[in-house]
């Protein structure tokens, strides 16, 4: 069964078909949820974010139309104002967060210098890519891990899609700027070693 | 292209369709161009640690748990939409320890009717053998014989209700029992079949 039969179905009042139209979508929903929210220490709260988006989504089928976006992109708006929503409130409360991030499990010295150093990058390509503004992050996310098309993510954020690529282009810069003294690295001992031999 | 257009387009060159001009313009300068070729391979790392930055090991999904509360919240708020196999009625505690008295009264009710109507199903209440249905309709029309004398042509006097319907359930002890039984009996199974459509 399509997207578009089973919501035809759900409101016609069968509502228990809702239950597979969540399952075939949670996974990425839940995803795209996480990654907004680690900018902000809130990944705790992603899975209670994800019930709420699915919920709201129940509540709005009815103004949903098949012809304007497809269902996901629709879930991914939804997804979208309800992280930007519970950040706008954790923002207010003002709450102070602690410093959680995700350092490789295994201990430095046991691992190759290379692994060490690849991913001291993906830790700091994660921590820039929590700094972005939440737009150009919102972009990101849903072109890097979500593999949404232009058009998709234009719809979902509001925006064109000559903007959408200019948000792309300026995360990706960002992203590329804090990783610049890494890359530097390898050419200053690919010199050193120039000068040994 | 020169130079600057070509590194431009670094920023948006792994989201270009294989077969884009664009991308195919890239492939070519950076061949002929040392210093586009350097740029080129620093935004491809870049594009390659963004992928791999996706962090999915904090994600634990387990089956049916975001569906299982999602529906549960729908349920909550329209509990007419719940599908009647799953309807489950909520009871206290003092409602259920009334109804298994309920039960158990009806039960006995049942097996005390019914050994008391196999045992003495003899026992009754008054003879007649009239107990349900039509009886005859009394007649109080006087024998023209017993009147000495007198011929009387319409001295008649009965009674008005031609037909007279009894509609008693019964007339003896056994067969009062066994209508009691099986009252009892009826209750327990109705009360049974609710209770078994009910939680804690």
């Amino acid at each position: 069964m399509t997207d578009a039969q089973l919501i035809r179905e759900i409101k016609d009042g069968n509502v228990q078909l809702y239950a597979e139209l969540i399952a075939r979508y949670e996974r990425k929903i839940l995803s795209f949820i996480y990654h907004m929210l680690k900018s902000s220490n809130l990944e705790s709260m992603a899975e209670d974010l994800c019930q709420d988006t699915f919920y709201k989504a129940y509540r709005s089928l009815h103004t949903f139309r098949e012809v304007e976006a497809s269902f996901s992109t629709w879930l991914y708006t939804i997804a979208r104002n309800t992280v930007l929503s519970e950040l706008r409130k954790n923002k207010k409360m003002n709450i102070s967060f602690e410093q959680t991030g995700h350092e490789p499990s295994s201990s430095a010295e046991t691992l190759p210098e290379q692994t060490v150093l690849r991913k001291e990058k993906v830790l700091l390509v994660r921590d820039a890519i929590n700094n972005l503004p939440e737009k150009q992050r919102s972009a990101l996310i849903l072109r890097e891990y979500d593999q949404l098309d232009y058009q998709e993510i234009a719809n979902i954020l509001g925006q064109t899609v000559s903007s959408v690529k200019s948000l792309l282009f300026r995360a990706r810069a960002s992203v590329r700027l804090q990783l610049e003294p890494y890359f530097l690295e390898p050419i200053f001992n690919d010199y050193e070693g120039m000068n040994q031999r | 292209m020169n130079c600057n257009e070509i590194q431009k387009s670094f920023g948006i060159y792994w989201d270009l369709p294989d077969d884009d001009i664009s991308r195919y313009q890239v492939q070519q300068h950076i061949q002929s161009c040392a210093a586009c070729a350097e740029e080129f391979a620093i935004w491809k790392e870049s594009a390659e640690l963004i992928r791999q930055a996706e962090d999915t090991r904090s994600i634990s999904l387990s089956e049916g748990r975001i569906p299982g509360m999602v529906m549960k919240r729908i349920y909550e708020a329209e509990s007419w939409r719940i599908p009647v196999p799953e309807r489950l009625y909520m009871i206290s505690d003092k409602l259920r320890r009334n109804l298994i008295f309920s039960i158990a009264f009806c039960l006995g009710l049942f097996l005390i009717s019914f050994l008391f109507s196999i045992a003495y199903g003899n026992g009754t209440l008054h003879e007649d053998p009239f107990v349900f249905g039509l009886h005859p309709v009394a007649s109080a029309e006087a024998d023209a014989d017993s009147m000495d004398g007198f011929a009387m042509s319409s001295a008649v006097a009965s009674l008005t209700d031609p037909t007279f319907l009894n509609t008693a359930t019964a007339h003896s002890i056994s067969q009062s029992m066994l209508a009691i039984s099986i009252i009892g009996m009826v209750s327990t199974l109705l009360i049974m079949n609710w209770v078994s459509r009910t939680e804690q």
